[in-house]
């Protein structure tokens, strides 16, 4: 069996949904819903929509993101909208952007970059903040780079490389803990769940082999994979083992353990096409007794920031200059279109069969039109479509079936399975011209 | 003398504040406006529509096919050791559940047992819609090694020995034919019976029936203030009629709301995996053995997939929500009061994401949620001819 390289688990600070959104490429809901979308032209319709996403907790998050994003970078934005008042969650945010570079990865989506690009000005002011912020990094690192799961937190993201293969990985207690996720580190010997949510969809199609072996190794924390391969009966020590399978959606695999103890997993996925089999190895603990002092450490050093920032008045000032400045930014880009289009579409729907009701398929008769009035034929459309508020999308998977002429077509499939806020977004491709126009509907 | 506007000022406030909670404390929800009329008629087992045809079951509404499956649900000599029914687990008393957290037959089955009540309406059965048809669903725990385990042959041996049954087969589907075909055939009778099993109006019925006849002693006489209450979060503030909605009180669609795993057993994934094996089941819609020359499946044509579903369960109906313990996919909830403190907290999904968001309902409101839940509690009904 041949390793190429290996990799290790460790534990990212920051929001949950951004990483794994950058990740799953929208995959999931929040692919759709998550981001403001600023990658496309927008209609009317959608400018209009625009303001229904901007109250939707979704999207503020989203823009929160954005902001905290230009933070990351060093700049002296210091609008913090998304984290006056939530120093905690600021100083959380900062640890993640450090990370990022530190891997070598900039994963941030593409809006972001931008955003944060055209106001890179460094400037004195943030110096002390930032230094104190790196400090922090720095203390909470030692417990990252060893996969200690030294920042397990509830609104951390844990991540798992099987080299250059990502995947969020969790682990639960739940007879002892309920719905409690860990990184690494078990307070039990106890039921253990470990899952694994794969940001690269290459791990859907590959094997994976799941082993857990007793930590034989010496080496603690810093066992890597070629300790791991020095081991002579690996199947001596080897206290569970899922041997390699394609598991398509999420990886799961169910453990107890008989008793505590310091154990290694190794996670190895083989790829379909070249047979490499990557490798990640992570240490850990089970029935480990706590996080001794750097909780309270950081604790302490966010007090000194809070007070830091209180006493010199720059959190006010913050508020008072750059809010609105960066909240006009950001509505700026978000505003943009970022493809030229030759026309617009105009997108108007009926419902042949009368107006839309919840749990009753139905069908729609979608009237295009450029921004001229012409009706547009031979178009490609695609239609999704989902409840932003609840984050899920449509019950079924609506597609045009028909183009009935003169810039009608026929959509066939719709369902809405809940009466409230609907959006349907509705993609037209013309000679070689594309836009995306969302339709919202309450029911 | 200093103190006295502090005194003053300290009493109005508290004046202030104890009318307002007097007020609020007393304000009792009398009556309900046309919108909430409308909410709960939509809601009411009166505004069922007619039972919607199975094109793919030439037999279902065949009052012998309706006969002969009442007799094949109930018989208990289609399983490995003779003693397993259909009725072993969906007991028609028991709202055609079985009051445990797995079904118990030969072995043990994967899943809580659902309720066959209005399954009739559902284009998904099973809770992760693995089946897209009542009969295609009966052909299944035949040959589940945990359920019945038996196979289609002895299946149809029983049938073809049987005098009574073969002479009923052949009246409804004639002479033997290919083995599949004469399987699929037994599942439609069985349907037929099932597609009778109905709920009763419950007491909510009732209320509401008194609510649209602006009949307010009668209403009274049905329901206590907790339970007009209940009623209220039901609909409104607790969300439920986002999926318990309609008149069996459920929108038969997929849904992860984040339940824990069952013990020993890693998370189940639910609809990700029903709707790649209903996509590719031989007694789908699609297949070979459904009665409909058309082939319309506009469900499983439009049919969602994707990571969305995973650990996504069809929403049950509450029809009788209080007999029907315990709850969720894999029993895992043991009482009403444990499942609406899970939704009130909703917690991270294990896997997948829990599309509930936490209600941040108090103690008092869901005791009345609870209360109002416990009204819809009536038997359910079927053919007992």
């Amino acid at each position: 069996m041949q390793y190429d390289g290996y990799g290790q688990v460790f534990a990212m600070t920051g929001n949950k949904r951004d990483a794994i959104d950058d990740g799953m490429q929208g995959k999931g809901h929040r692919g759709q819903y998550g981001h403001c979308e600023v990658g496309r032209s927008r209609s009317n319709v959608q400018d209009t929509l625009h303001n229904q996403r901007e109250r939707d907790p979704g999207c503020q998050e989203s823009n929160r993101e954005q902001a905290a994003c230009l933070d990351r970078i060093g700049n002296n934005v210091h609008t913090n909208d998304p984290c006056h008042g939530d120093d905690d969650e600021c100083i959380q945010t900062m640890s993640d952007c450090t990370i990022s570079p530190a891997e070598g990865v900039d994963e941030r989506p593409q809006q972001q970059r931008e955003c944060a690009e055209q106001k890179i000005h460094v400037k004195n002011s943030l110096m002390i903040r930032s230094g104190l912020a790196l400090l922090i990094f720095l203390l909470a690192m030692p417990s990252v780079a060893l996969a200690h799961g030294g920042v397990v937190e509830e609104d951390d993201i844990c991540v798992i490389k099987v080299n250059y293969l990502r995947a969020h990985f969790k682990v639960y207690q739940p007879r002892v803990s309920g719905h409690e996720q860990f990184c690494e580190d078990l307070p039990a010997a106890a039921e253990s769940v470990f899952v694994m949510e794969y940001m690269h969809d290459a791990l859907q199609t590959m094997p994976i082999d799941f082993r857990i072996i007793r930590d034989v190794t010496g080496k603690g924390r810093f066992a890597r994979m070629e300790h791991v391969a020095a081991i002579k009966d690996l199947d001596a020590v080897t206290v569970f083992h899922k041997s390699a399978m394609q598991e398509p959606d999420v990886f799961t695999v169910a453990h107890t353990f008989a008793k505590e103890g310091d154990f290694i997993g190794v996670v190895s996925a083989q790829h379909p096409e070249t047979g490499v089999v990557y490798a990640a190895v992570f240490p850990f603990e089970v029935g480990f007794t706590g996080w001794g002092y750097w909780p309270a450490l950081i604790a302490l050093l966010v007090l000194v920031q809070v007070h830091y920032l209180v006493m010199s008045g720059r959190l006010r000032r913050w508020f008072g200059k750059s809010a609105p400045a960066l909240l006009l930014l950001c509505v700026a880009a978000l505003h943009m279109p970022q493809v030229a289009q030759a026309s617009d579409f105009v997108v108007t729907y009926s419902t042949p069969d009368g107006p839309p009701e919840i749990n009753r398929m139905h069908s729609w008769v979608l009237h295009v039109e450029t921004a001229q009035g012409a009706p547009v034929e031979g178009a490609e459309i695609d239609v999704d479509g989902g409840m932003p508020a609840h984050d899920h999308g449509l019950p079924t998977k609506p597609r045009v079936t028909e183009e009935l002429g003169g810039g009608d077509y026929r959509l066939d499939g719709v369902r809405f399975h809940m009466s409230g806020y609907w959006e349907m977004v509705i993609t037209i491709r013309s000679d070689d011209s594309e836009q995306t126009l969302v339709v919202s509907l309450t029911l | 003398m200093r103190t006295r506007p502090i005194t003053v000022a300290a009493l109005a406030i508290t004046i202030a504040t104890v009318i307002w909670l007097v007020a609020r404390w007393d304000h009792q929800p009398r009556g309900w406006s046309e919108e909430g009329i409308a909410v709960l008629e939509s809601l009411w087992l009166e505004s069922l529509p007619d039972l919607p045809p199975d094109p793919t079951n030439a037999v279902a509404d065949d009052p012998r096919a309706v006969e002969l499956g009442r007799r094949l649900f109930f018989d208990t000599r289609f399983s490995a050791n003779g003693s397993i029914s259909c009725a072993t687990c969906h007991q028609p008393e028991r709202h055609f559940t079985d009051g445990l957290p797995k079904g118990v037959a030969i072995g043990m089955s994967k899943r809580n047992t659902p309720s066959i009540v209005g399954t009739a309406y559902s284009p998904w059965l099973y809770w992760d819609g693995r089946r897209d048809s009542q009969w295609s669903q009966a052909l299944s725990p035949l040959e589940d090694p945990n359920e019945h385990a038996v196979n289609r042959l002895t299946t149809i041996a029983i049938v073809v020995e049987d005098e009574d049954y073969w002479r009923m087969y052949k009246a409804l589907f004639g002479e033997a034919s290919s083995v599949d075909t004469m399987f699929s055939n037994i599942g439609k009778a069985i349907a037929a019976f099932e597609r009778t099993i109905m709920p009763t109006p419950s007491r909510f019925d009732r209320y509401v029936e008194a609510v649209v006849a602006g009949d307010e002693a009668q209403q009274t006489a049905l329901f206590t203030d907790a339970e007009v209450r209940g009623l209220r979060l039901f609909i409104g503030e607790a969300s439920c009629t986002q999926c318990h909605n309609g008149p069996l009180l459920t929108n038969n669609e997929f849904h992860n709301t984040g339940l824990i795993n069952f013990e020993g057993e890693v998370p189940d994934k639910g609809r990700v995996v029903g709707i790649r094996e209903v996509l590719e089941q031989p007694f789908n819609c699609r297949g070979a053995y459904s009665d409909d020359p058309a082939r319309e499946c506009a469900e499983l044509d439009f049919a969602r997939t994707g990571p969305e579903l995973i650990g996504a369960f069809r929403t049950p109906s509450l029809r009788n929500i209080e007999n029907t313990a315990p709850y969720g996919h894999k029993g895992q909830v043991a009482t009403l009061a444990d499942m609406l403190a899970h939704y009130n907290e909703a917690p991270d999904a294990m896997i997948g994401h829990n599309e509930a968001k936490p209600l941040g309902l108090g103690k008092r409101e869901l005791a009345y949620l609870e209360a109002f839940l416990r009204t819809l509690a009536a038997p359910s009904s079927f053919s007992e001819r």
